[in-house]
């Protein structure tokens, strides 16, 4: 199953590389003045939900089976995102730990959204993540989560389809500014 | 880009009302183990960050809310940007002092003038046509004092957006100042908020234009907001964009997950 997921990640790898031609995707335009993916804003923040809710689907499963299977996220998650999740995962596999309940998000609001020259459009929105429904636990069974635990915390975050590809979370920072959640 | 505009210019606006802040990478794993760190303040004295808020007379409070604050049985503040139900921007307190009758325009304080950002780039100078170029600028909150409406006062200048135009036809409005890949732990190459990718080779200048939001403070009274933004150019940057041999390397996300593609 392992390995089954590693050959499906080196083989979008190999698609995102240009190696195989991929599916329903036509060749970027290198063209300065490309077609703008999106007719609309909202066209755009709907895909930037829809793959942001995919992602994070992905993420709870990973999550409850204690962070192990991380290799299934790839599909979902690349860059700066895929490199955070990966280093959490690893150190929270380490202790053992897994999660119960299902992450939500709300109020998704569009912030950007940048076609880029080489076919990539990044569509960078605001949303709140709600963990109220999320436990984790350790070995023995108890509540790892400490009292002080920010249950709806303020993200910013990047999707994007990385000159062509389909669209994947790219960073998800967390927002310091005004508490928007 | 043309269906754009009235994007850009809400961007602006909402950056604004947002406020500035930094950013610091958060997984749905840290978030729900509760060890994501959000800084969550607001730079300046006068914008207190509210979490949450009471109706008049409802006497309810969120669990979060302030010791103290549940039982009152009227607001505590006044919200000056309230969006679904939250305070966004609590107004400022007023002081003693009387505010000023007309409101001050961008107009009444031409004389206070803010600093120009200034634009830097990695690699640079020179850009490897496909891969990612951070761009980043230098630019903060400025406090300058003056006479308005014949009073000493201060004018904060607050940049709010930043108008990147990167010579090869295309241009964005980001709502970050950007910064260094080492600063944001990333690897050279690596895509940031405010990184521009060039598909052909060439020689490109860019323009950056920084937008700055004004308040005014007369001695005692708190910032109050001037509507419009101020939009100052930065420096202008000259990139070469050369070719580089792409090697296409045996890898996978998981074992690197700064490899290309990944």
């Amino acid at each position: 199953m392992r390995t089954g997921s590693l050959v499906v990640a080196a083989t979008l790898l190999l698609a995102l590389a240009g190696c195989v031609p991929t599916d329903g995707h036509p060749s970027p335009s290198l063209s300065a003045s490309a077609t703008p993916v999106f007719a609309s804003d909202a066209e755009a923040l709907a895909a930037a939900e829809k793959a942001y809710a995919a992602y994070l689907k992905v993420s709870d499963e990973v999550a409850q089976g204690g962070w192990k299977d991380v290799d299934s996220l790839v599909p979902y998650v690349r860059g700066a995102a895929l490199s955070n999740d990966l280093k959490t995962a690893k150190d929270l596999s380490s202790k053992s730990l897994r999660q119960v309940g299902k992450t939500s998000f709300d109020s998704v609001k569009l912030e950007s959204v940048d076609d880029r020259s080489d076919g990539t459009t990044v569509v960078t929105v605001y949303l709140c993540l709600d963990v109220s429904g999320v436990d984790v636990i350790g070995p023995s069974g108890v509540s790892v989560v400490p009292g002080s635990r920010q249950t709806r915390v303020p993200l910013e975050v990047d999707v994007d389809n990385l000159r062509g590809s389909r669209f994947k979370v790219s960073r998800s920072d967390a927002w310091s500014g005004t508490d928007f959640c | 880009m043309v269906g754009h505009g009235l994007l850009l210019a809400v961007l602006v606006a909402t950056s604004g009302a947002l406020g500035t802040a930094h950013s610091s990478a958060c997984s749905p794993g840290e978030i729900a183990t509760g060890t994501c760190s959000v800084d969550a303040s607001v730079g300046g004295d006068d914008v207190t960050l509210v979490g949450t808020t009471t109706s008049p007379g409802s006497g309810g409070a969120d669990a979060t809310a302030p010791k103290g604050s549940g039982h009152s049985a009227k607001p505590a503040f006044t919200c000056q940007i309230f969006v679904q139900n939250r305070c966004l921007v609590r107004a400022p307190r007023s002081g003693p002092a009387a505010p000023p009758v007309q409101p001050i325009t961008l107009r009444d304080i031409a004389s206070f003038r803010p600093a120009p950002g200034v634009q830097f780039m990695e690699p640079d100078g020179w850009v490897v046509p496909g891969l990612d170029a951070n761009f980043y600028s230098v630019v903060g909150q400025q406090l300058v004092t003056g006479t308005l409406l014949g009073q000493p006062a201060t004018v904060r200048f607050t940049p709010v957006g930043w108008h990147w135009n990167y010579g090869d036809g295309s241009a964005v409005v980001r709502a970050t100042k950007g910064t260094t890949w080492a600063t944001q732990g990333l690897h050279d190459f690596d895509r940031t908020p405010t990184s521009h990718v060039y598909a052909a080779e060439g020689e490109y200048v860019i323009h950056l234009t920084i937008d700055f939001r004004a308040e005014y403070r007369f001695a005692s009274t708190g910032f109050i907001p001037i509507a419009g933004n101020i939009n100052l150019p930065a420096n202008d940057l000259h990139v070469t964009v050369t070719g580089a041999k792409t090697v296409l390397v045996e890898h996978d996300c998981v074992a690197n997950p700064a490899g290309p593609g990944c």
